[in-house]
């Protein structure tokens, strides 16, 4: 489990963590999703033991992240923007992470070779940033962590490539019980990874939930109303109601059987629940707490 | 639970070594090709060197050539191994590896001083070679040189590594790396050049050298130097011809490298320290540490404000006159003010990374324009009291004057009544202050100056204390032949001070218990010629200028006298000092002999140093030297000279103390030789060390 609580960084007297606080369970992928300058990048250098915290604590397993090698063994990230040594080609960099990361897999190693299909003699410097981005996971995958962080991960992929590194996460994942954070300001992307997201801006994460909760918790639907019924009731609870012909989108805080017996007392022509986006959820859950939603999903 | 902390990562290492290979790679190639030329020149048979030759190589090497080189290469190295932490993307990598931050500054650190240390290894093993092919080879001397050698390599790089933690700027890693080194020198040099412009009493000063054991390089090349003893030998074939040999060579001081090197390493240690607190995020910025900001602001300004304020003062108000004007306070002020603000918005820039620092920045300002103030006000006013200054009898020890071409050392108790009377005359120095200063300003204007009226004067004074400190003042006067007759002016007192009978005596040290003539020599400037004198020789000699002196012949110092007219030939004598109190020194006297000085002349002649056709004065040979030139090179030569123009500084080097300080340090470094004796003395058994420093004898003129 990855577990940060309350954790405060200063830089030159801005708050750039402001208390912020996430928990990843064991075995899921938690995605981490804010705008630029929330906090999210600050709060995984100090997962990965780059920063230390003014205040708060960084764990995982229950052990301190900050000067513990024999954790960060267990750790491999892929920072937004990887480095690697000057002009080191794909198999120098691969015997240094082996000489630092005891689990280090030489086999997997020539099995990703046939995946990403780089020549591991070429200079990493003039390979495209996309081509970087795929030694990067090929690395680091073979790094066999425990947990895997993620910063604005497939940036620079192409949606093939992207669905390929997904795939091999998701396999660690299920195959390796493999922890996987990662974070994003865009969330669509992450809708068909993540198992949990946490949401953060200015320093803080704002919401964290598992997609199940949010699920169960939030409904859209699409209600056909007779036609003495030309608005939405007043009665009922709704967090979002927009029309298009005789069609009322409804989005409502509780569960879809819930929402549907709450709109029967109306004799409905159609009463239907559709799945809402993670965009969606959010957009409707932030805003019901006074929230500038719009600053936050782009 | 913390476990498994490795404090050196062999992978790391490897990756250092490899990335740098150029660096390292390249110097010793470079360095190689030294020992390499001298493999060649040997093999063809044109180098031969003995072992004694050998250690001075490796020792001057140690003493002069490794501090300087290694200053600068292992700044090199520690811009490489530690480059990682002035970039935001190569910081995160390493602190993202599983290694704490212990384990990368040892491995760092190692994989570094191995870079220092391969090229001067492939240069060792080079110049091993070479020594076993001349037959020279020698354990002792390479064992001390590898030890010094790897020992100015740790503090090299140790210092390197102490600034790298200070910066988080790869450009102003070799900033602060020779900022460290050289500060303190910087800082005297220019502190004392401008109190020495502010500070009546401190006029000569440009350097004291009371810190240079703040920077290691500068303490190191003064203090550590290799010590030759060189024999005279008949040269194969030519009995009667010899050659000086080097016989053996051992290396002074060199304890010095070895507490530099500890020195070094608690650096080192500090550096550490400054790695287990840095933080990641001050990648890019130019202080690592938020503490150290405001020093680097302040410091900054401060060495601006005092460097450049000098600077701008000069080129704006002084007009290059540094020598002859003290710093007025206004414009001074001013002048320091506009540089301190430069460097205070300048280092402000550097660390905001922007050019948008002017808002704001007025208590900053403030600060500076403050301290530019009360500095120049404390010292140009004198407030501290420090010109006026003139210690009290009783808290001396001893003191030191040099003024009239000579040296003295006066003791409380023995000299009471002398000391009282040079306390008298420094405080008229100080008393006419105003009136020394704008002669010395208006000297320009002043037109040819009559010499026979008017002369230049150095009056140089060192008060040691009881406390161990001392108050040194040098003054630069201005006598005035009408003013000497006048009591109360400091011209009367200085001339009666110094024409005193104890004085006189003093001049010669001819009984003074004190002072023993170590040595001495006889300059024959017209036959360009010089002779050692035995010791019964000196004591002979000294006895002839005492008779002298009591008939009058000597010993009445003239102020403005004529050099011209003494005659080119003179006496060179270097006492060592008996007294306990006084620190181990070998002062010189310079006697020039004169018309009139009967009994000396006559000792000469007996001793056979002396003929008559020496006996010409400095006019009468500048003339011959003129004709003879006119005969060589008739068309350089269309000016004429007017002989009574001629000074001894024309003819000879000038005395100063800087000509006893040679000679103090020459038995150290004089190799010793048979000596060269006077072939016709008729008794020339006891003799003293021919020295080098009898080029730059005093030109004492009495």
């Amino acid at each position: 489990m990855i577990q940060a609580e309350n954790v405060v960084k200063l830089f030159d007297g801005f708050r750039a963590l402001d208390g912020a606080s996430l928990t990843v369970p064991t075995g899921s992928v938690y995605g981490l999703v804010g705008p630029n300058g929330a906090g999210k990048s600050t709060i995984i250098r100090h997962l990965t033991g780059i920063y230390r915290q003014d205040s708060g604590t960084v764990r995982m397993n229950g052990e301190d992240v900050w000067e513990n090698p024999a954790l960060k063994e267990k750790i491999a990230a892929i920072p937004d923007d990887w480095f690697y040594f000057n002009p080191s080609t794909v198999r120098d960099m691969m015997r240094f992470y082996r000489g630092f990361y005891p689990k280090f897999s030489l086999e997997r190693y020539e099995k990703l070779k046939e995946v990403f299909q780089i020549d591991e003699k070429r200079v990493i410097r003039r390979l495209s940033k996309g081509m970087q981005k795929q030694v990067a996971f090929w690395l680091t995958l073979c790094c066999m962590p425990e947990f895997l962080i993620l910063d604005e991960p497939v940036d620079g992929l192409d949606p093939v490539m992207r669905r390929q590194v997904w795939s091999l996460v998701m396999g660690d994942v299920s195959q390796n019980g493999t922890t996987v954070l990662v974070s994003s300001h865009n969330l669509r992307e992450l809708e068909d990874v993540c198992d949990h997201v946490g949401i953060m801006d200015h320093g803080k994460v704002l919401l964290e939930r598992s997609l199940e909760q949010l699920q169960d918790n939030m409904v859209k639907l699409q209600v056909v109303f007779p036609e003495d019924v030309t608005e939405v009731p007043p009665e009922l609870p709704v967090l979002h109601a927009s029309k298009t012909g005789r069609v009322h989108t409804l989005i409502m805080r509780m569960n879809a059987s819930d929402a549907e017996e709450a709109v029967r007392a109306y004799r409905p022509l159609l009463a239907e629940a559709v799945p809402l986006t993670l965009e969606e959820i959010f957009i409707y859950e932030l805003g019901g707490v006074d929230y500038e939603v719009k600053n936050i999903l782009l | 639970m913390k476990s498994r902390t490795s404090f050196f990562n062999p992978t790391l290492y490897r990756k250092n070594l490899t990335r740098f290979w150029t660096l390292w790679g390249l110097t010793a190639f470079f360095g190689a090709l030294v020992p390499i030329s001298g493999i060649t020149m040997r093999l063809n048979g044109l180098l031969d060197m003995n072992a004694a030759e050998f250690a001075l190589l490796y020792y001057d090497g140690v003493c002069y050539f490794a501090p300087a080189a290694t200053l600068c290469y292992a700044i090199l190295c520690a811009q490489a191994v530690w480059s990682y932490l002035y970039n935001a993307r190569s910081v995160g990598m390493m602190h993202t590896l599983p290694i704490s931050r212990e384990g990368l500054f040892v491995t760092n650190f190692l994989s570094g001083l191995t870079m220092v240390a391969i090229p001067w290894a492939v240069v060792g093993v080079l110049c091993v070679i070479l020594s076993l092919m001349c037959g020279a080879f020698s354990w002792g001397p390479l064992f001390l040189t590898v030890l010094c050698v790897l020992a100015e390599g740790v503090l090299y790089f140790s210092t390197a590594t102490a600034a790298a933690f200070v910066t988080g700027n790869v450009f102003a890693l070799p900033a602060f790396y020779f900022l460290f080194h050289f500060l303190a020198p910087m800082l005297d040099a220019l502190i004392t050049t401008f109190s020495s412009n502010m500070i009546f009493g401190l006029s000569t000063r440009v350097y004291t050298g009371v810190v240079d054991w703040l920077s290691p390089t500068v303490y190191i090349m003064k203090n550590v130097s290799p010590n030759s003893v060189y024999v005279e030998r008949p040269i194969p074939g030519h009995p009667d011809i010899t050659e000086s040999v080097l016989q053996s060579v051992t290396l002074e001081k060199a304890w010095l490298i070895g507490v530099y090197m500890l020195v070094g390493l608690a650096l080192l240690g500090v550096a550490y320290a400054l790695y287990r607190y840095r933080k990641s995020e001050c990648a890019g910025e130019v202080i690592a540490m938020r503490w150290g900001r405001p020093v680097f602001r302040y410091g900054i300004s401060a060495l601006f404000a005092l460097g450049g304020g000098q600077l701008l003062y000069i080129l704006l108000f002084n007009s290059f006159d540094i020598d002859e004007s003290p710093y007025q306070v206004l414009p001074l002020i001013f002048c320091m003010f506009l540089s301190g603000a430069i460097g205070y918005y300048a280092t402000s820039m550097l660390l905001a990374k922007t050019s948008r620092v002017f808002k704001g920045s007025l208590r900053g300002l403030s600060i500076v324009a403050a301290g530019c103030v009360a500095v120049c006000c404390v010292v140009g006013f004198d407030l501290l009291g420090v010109a006026r200054r003139v210690p009290s009898a009783d808290s001396l020890k001893y003191i030191r004057l040099y003024t009239a071409n000579n040296t003295y050392y006066l003791l409380p108790g023995d000299d009471d009544a002398v000391i009282e009377e040079l306390r008298d005359v420094h405080k008229a120095i100080i008393a006419d202050r105003d009136y020394i200063q704008n002669e010395l300003k208006n000297d320009s204007q002043k037109g040819e100056i009559d010499f026979t009226k008017n002369a230049y004067v150095t009056f140089r004074v060192c008060y040691y204390l009881k406390n161990g400190l001392s108050v040194y003042r040098d003054y630069f006067l201005w006598l005035d032949k009408d003013r000497m007759a006048e009591p109360g002016t400091y011209d009367n007192a200085l001339d009666r001070f110094i024409n005193s009978t104890e004085m006189k005596l003093r001049r010669l040290r001819f009984n003074d218990p004190r002072f023993k003539v170590e040595h001495g020599n006889i300059s024959l400037q017209l036959r360009d010629d010089g002779f050692e004198l035995s010791s019964r020789e000196l004591e002979e000699i000294l006895y002839a200028i005492s008779e002298d002196t009591k008939a009058g012949a000597w010993g009445q110092y003239d102020w403005f006298e004529n050099d011209a007219s003494t005659y080119a030939v003179y006496l060179n004598f270097w006492y060592g000092v008996q007294d306990s109190m006084i620190p181990r020194s070998i002062d010189n006297i310079a006697v020039y002999l004169r018309p009139g000085m009967t009994s000396t002349i006559n000792c000469l002649k007996k001793l056979g140093y002396l003929k008559d056709s020496d006996l010409i004065t400095r006019a009468e040979m500048q003339k011959i030297w003129e004709e003879r030139d006119k005969m060589l090179n008739p068309s350089d030569f269309s000016e004429e000279i007017d002989p009574s123009e001629i000074t001894l500084e024309d003819i000879v080097y000038p005395s100063d103390e800087v000509s006893t300080e040679t000679a103090a340090v020459f038995p150290q470094t004089a190799p010793v030789t048979e000596p060269v004796t006077n072939p016709n003395a008729p008794d020339s058994q006891d003799s003293s060390p021919q020295t080098p420093a009898e080029s730059s004898a005093a030109s004492s003129a009495n």
